[in-house]
């Protein structure tokens, strides 16, 4: 914390110039930001020191800050009982295929909502809207026989597929295609590009903002999924992170010392994502015009 | 042609998630303990459910967090989205703080305020101690459980309608606000009568989003609380899953509760919706 | 060692029936020498592949299954494929697969009484005398309530019972017991407490499963063989166990946060005793394993307390075929298989369970290690009541009678309700779920 503050307070006076002193508002408006910080990083920090406590540091009281003994061996006894490898590799295959199909798929629905007149449009695009309303957990089973009626179960299939279509993403999307000018279509069509070629080589380039944040969302939302692939994955092998975590976390004798480091080794990928592509999610979302 | 572009996303929307709810519909009028043997009861399932007291208990439990969890975002997100857009240095750093908790995995999320929260080893109740103001339930309070989730419920969403309501601000014509600010406005008479005015569209959005995710909050809650204590943190959709997955199993009650809550999600909406149109026209 | 013996048994006897050129079309029941699969049978099971749902509380248990699957596939030609699921989404899935028409073959349960309707009839496959072959108690639950027929294979016993930190208790000076009463134990809990400066002085799982150990001790007992309700001819005994556990709990001396904060989800003190916390831990054997691995004190199970009865409370996990198996009777195989003689001492040794075959119990598992204290849970299910096995009558409603009881201690703990109406209330419950047998 005191090196965070250390670094704003040292931003806040570089960027005064020295002209004049801070107004009010801007203390004010600091200390509210430093405070969301502290109550946002204090708990995954305190978390994470945690995963580093052995059973006794723990269970101590009053509760210390920093393990009396670093226990390294809560992330190596994880890395032995359980194929982390394996299970990191299905969330990153079962995220970027889907992430992939979704962009696919949302942006060809969102192109035909922004950019055709036909029967139906507006009936569909509520419809497509109304499906985040259906809350998974209340229709499990019937997804569920539907699913391995179709033999998708213990498939990555089984996990990519029902998962791809997103209202979020073809509404982003179709938000931002809003904002191209109808002409550029119609020139498109006189120089006799076919309906496909003008989707994916006019269209598509010019929507990269809207594609970036709903890229970004669905990786976050593949990444994190676990309801599902739950009930999708059922050997070992089909696994992704959440699941394992789940899996670990329900066992009659749960070894609470090795959840603590399984979570925080699936929450570095996404860290390291955030670390380096928040820039992009804000502007993206910006650009995308929601109003 | 644009039906074939709808097609793919359309196809998977009727697969995995209409005619599954058309399914679970059917469900509603039927009892069952396994989802595989049904025997028809009308609309016993729905008499049922307005007849249980449980029922009514994870209504109110429900419309509590709902009622407070909409507010609270909606009012917090549009502070912090002002906040950080006023915000002149390190404006890209809150700004990435702020989004942090939308990355978590709700499992994780529950695991780290289970660990915070905890009455005897966790570091809040320790921080209380340390200024002489005790060590309170948080998770085994009845009150205390449902203020927890719901500032964990605020603490996971927050980032994600600030993000919205900030790309909403960048919306805004900055040509007006220097008008305003030529003409000797200040900037809090800025923000209330040209910003928040013009930022109404987005507020709404994050309304109608507030309310869906908030009758649909189910599972940061079950990992944190369980549904406890003593069920006071059991809402609709935990009822739901417990109906199919916990005893007694009772499948077709937790279809026609499913029922019950996509109607009133839908009637939220559409209110919202509404309510949101006759504004503008005003 | 022993393991090995048998399979090249078994591959004589299969390579003998072979070159004499048998054919049977099923299997012949069960005999001394044990069962063995015929050359057809050999012949179909070729190259066919099962699913075994499994769960494991310890590691030893996993690894021990997949070296006898290993076995098993190399005995008959079959694959055996094995999901490991986590234990509290157990039952949701198998709901799921089951009502998805993709049952597995095979499935290691905890409540097999949820099942009965799709579980195969092993008596049809195994023989009807197989079931002799099993203690009486443990097959009470996997027999059919209206058939009579056996639907399972007891796989483990487990009996419910305290381990007790034996570093804690000598630092404060109190002798490990090897006799006592709840009184005796509340008291010994406590003084170890303030001695040692731990948090609590006692902790319990949450279940209503390990409550019933506490009533049965009180004799106090929920439902009879005779699907009866007998909580009300018991009740104030039944308060008085209720009320001896739930004072500890009210007076912070156990750890309420974790039987109030965790809603209606399983959870278990394992890690408040490992971290040396509570001296006493009531929970049951299937802990050992866990236990000796991470335990860095010295720990011990010892004897039941005593009140009108000792001993334990039955419990034990199960193993059930479905009747949506393609290959039944390579399902009902397998299922014999791994609860024979040897490979069920085998994982017994490893895993720290309690036998359910009646050779096993009468010649008695050596365990390499802790063979005090699984001496003491043995000890122990020998002196369990005959009264504790009624509420295996109805083993539909198991579930429901022990989650009520779990979730009414939730009450009195948090001062909800009192012991008296706590007691009044799963009397009303357990009439109601008694009704719907009848309806």
């Amino acid at each position: 914390m005191s090196k965070l503050q250390e670094r704003a307070s040292a931003n806040k006076w570089s960027s005064m110039g020295g002209k004049k002193p801070p107004s009010v508002g801007t203390i004010l408006r600091t200390t509210f930001l430093l405070a969301m910080t502290f109550v946002i990083l204090a708990p995954v920090l305190w978390f994470v020191l945690s995963s580093f406590k052995d059973a006794t540091d723990l269970g101590a009281r009053p509760p210390k800050i920093l393990p009396t003994r670093w226990a390294f061996e809560n992330y190596t006894e994880a890395f032995q009982m359980y194929n982390y490898t394996r299970y990191f590799m299905n969330s990153v295959f079962v995220t970027s295929v889907a992430t992939v199909l979704t962009l696919l798929i949302n942006s060809m629905a969102a192109y035909a909502f922004a950019k055709y007149n036909f029967r139906g449009r507006d009936g569909l695009f509520v419809m497509t809207l109304a499906m985040i309303m259906i809350p998974l957990q209340v229709i499990l089973i019937p997804i569920y026989l539907v699913v391995s009626s179709l033999g998708l179960v213990n498939t990555y299939w089984g996990m990519i597929i029902p998962a791809a279509a997103t209202p979020t993403g073809v509404f982003i999307i179709r938000q931002y295609m809003l904002t191209i000018p109808d002409e550029l279509i119609e020139a498109a069509r006189i120089d006799g590009a076919g309906e496909f070629r003008i989707f994916a080589r006019i269209v598509l380039p010019l929507c990269r903002p809207a594609l970036a944040v709903v890229a970004i969302f669905s990786i976050l939302w593949r990444w994190n999924d676990f309801l599902w692939p739950l009930l999708i994955a059922q050997k070992e092998e089909l696994y992704t992170l959440p699941v394992a975590l789940a899996l670990l976390n329900g066992q009659l004798v749960v070894p609470y010392n090795i959840v603590l480091a399984m979570s925080v080794m699936s929450i570095i990928p996404v860290l390291f994502m955030f670390v380096f592509m928040q820039r992009q999610i804000v502007q993206g979302i910006a650009q995308t015009g929601i109003k | 042609m644009p039906y074939l572009f709808v097609a793919p996303n359309m196809l998977i929307f009727i697969t995995f998630i209409i005619w599954p709810a058309i399914r679970g519909f059917q469900i509603s009028f039927y009892d069952s303990i396994d989802g595989r043997t049904f025997t028809p009861v009308g609309t016993g399932n729905y008499k049922a459910i307005f007849g249980d007291p449980t029922v009514a208990e994870v209504a109110k439990n429900t419309a509590i967090y709902v009622v407070f969890y909409v507010i609270i975002s909606t009012l917090l997100s549009i502070a912090f989205a002002l906040i950080v857009n006023e915000q002149k240095f390190a404006k890209g750093f809150f700004r990435a703080i702020l989004f942090l908790p939308v990355m978590l995995s709700p499992i994780v999320v529950g695991l780290i305020w289970n660990d915070v929260l905890d009455r005897k080893v966790g570091p809040l109740n320790a921080l209380l101690q340390a200024i002489g103001g005790g060590s309170p339930g948080w998770l085994v309070e009845p009150k205390l459980g449902m203020m927890a989730v719901i500032f964990v419920g605020v603490w996971v969403h927050l980032g994600f309608y600030s993000i919205i309501l900030l790309a909403g601000l960048q919306g805004i014509d900055r040509s007006l606000l220097e008008a305003a600010a030529m003409d000797g406005a200040t900037r809090p008479q800025i923000i209330r009568t040209i910003i928040l005015p013009l930022l109404k569209p987005t507020t709404l959005v994050i309304l109608i989003l507030a309310t869906i995710h908030g009758f649909q909050s189910f599972d940061f809650i079950y990992t944190l609380t369980g549904g406890g204590p003593l069920g006071a943190t059991t809402l609709i959709v935990q009822y739901i899953y417990d109906r199919a997955f916990q005893t007694p199993i009772q499948y077709g009650l937790g279809s026609a509760a499913g029922v019950i809550l996509f109607m009133i999600i839908f009637a939220f909406t559409a209110l919202n919706f509404l309510l949101g149109k006759k504004r503008e026209a005003i | 060692m022993k393991i090995k013996k048998l399979r090249s048994k078994i591959a004589i006897a299969a390579s003998l029936a072979l070159s004499a050129g048998l054919v049977a079309t099923g299997l012949p029941s069960a005999q001394a020498a044990g069962l063995q699969p015929t050359a057809a049978q050999l012949a179909a099971w070729k190259g066919k592949e099962i699913t075994y749902y499994f769960y494991n509380d310890s590691q030893a248990e996993l690894d021990t299954t997949k070296s006898q699957i290993a076995d098993f596939e190399k005995l008959t030609g079959a694959k055996v494929k094995l999901d490991v699921i986590p234990y509290t989404s157990l039952d949701t899935q198998l709901q799921a697969r089951l009502a998805a028409g993709n049952a597995p073959d095979v499935a290691r349960l905890n409540n097999p009484g949820l099942y009965i309707k799709d579980s195969l009839d092993l008596e049809k496959y195994l023989g009807r005398k197989y079931a002799a072959e099993f203690l009486k108690g443990s097959t009470l639950q996997v027999t059919h309530p209206t058939t009579k027929k056996l639907i399972g294979v007891p796989y483990d016993l487990t009996v419910n019972g305290p381990f007790i930190n034996v570093d804690m208790f000598k630092k404060a000076g109190v002798a490990v017991p090897t006799s006592w009463n709840w009184t005796e134990l509340v008291a010994a809990g406590k003084k170890v407490q303030k001695a040692t400066g731990s948090e609590y002085a006692f902790a319990i799982d949450k279940s209503g499963h390990r409550v019933s150990t506490a009533m049965s001790h009180f004799g106090a007992y929920m439902v009879d063989k005779n699907q009866r309700n007998v909580l009300p001819t018991s009740k104030f005994r039944a308060e008085k166990a209720i009320k001896i556990i739930t004072d500890l709990y009210k007076a912070d001396q156990a750890p309420r946060d974790l039987w109030i904060g965790t809603g209606t989800k399983y959870s278990s003190p394992t890690a408040i005793f490992l971290a040396q916390q509570t001296p006493i831990f009531f929970s049951g054997n299937w802990q050992v394993a866990a236990l000796a691995k991470d335990a860095k004190f010295d720990f011990a199970a010892v004897p039941n307390p005593k009140e009108l009865n000792g001993g334990g409370w039955p419990g034990g996990k199960f193993l059930v075929a479905f009747n949506a198996s393609k290959t039944p009777d390579l399902a009902a195989y397998f299922l014999y298989f791994l609860a024979d003689t040897a490979q069920m001492e085998q994982m017994d040794k490893n895993a720290f369970w309690l036998p359910t075959r009646a050779d096993l119990v009468a010649q008695g598992v050596k365990y390499a290690t802790r063979t005090a204290d699984m001496g003491v849970f043995q000890a122990d299910a020998a002196k369990t009541p005959a009264a504790a096995y009624g509420i295996q009558s109805v083993p539909t409603l198991t579930g429901n009678i022990y989650n009520k009881l779990r979730d009414l201690m939730t009450e009195v703990i948090a001062g909800k309700i009192t012991a008296k109406q706590a007691v009044q209330t799963q009397i009303d419950f357990i009439d109601a779920q008694l009704a719907t047998l009848r309806k």
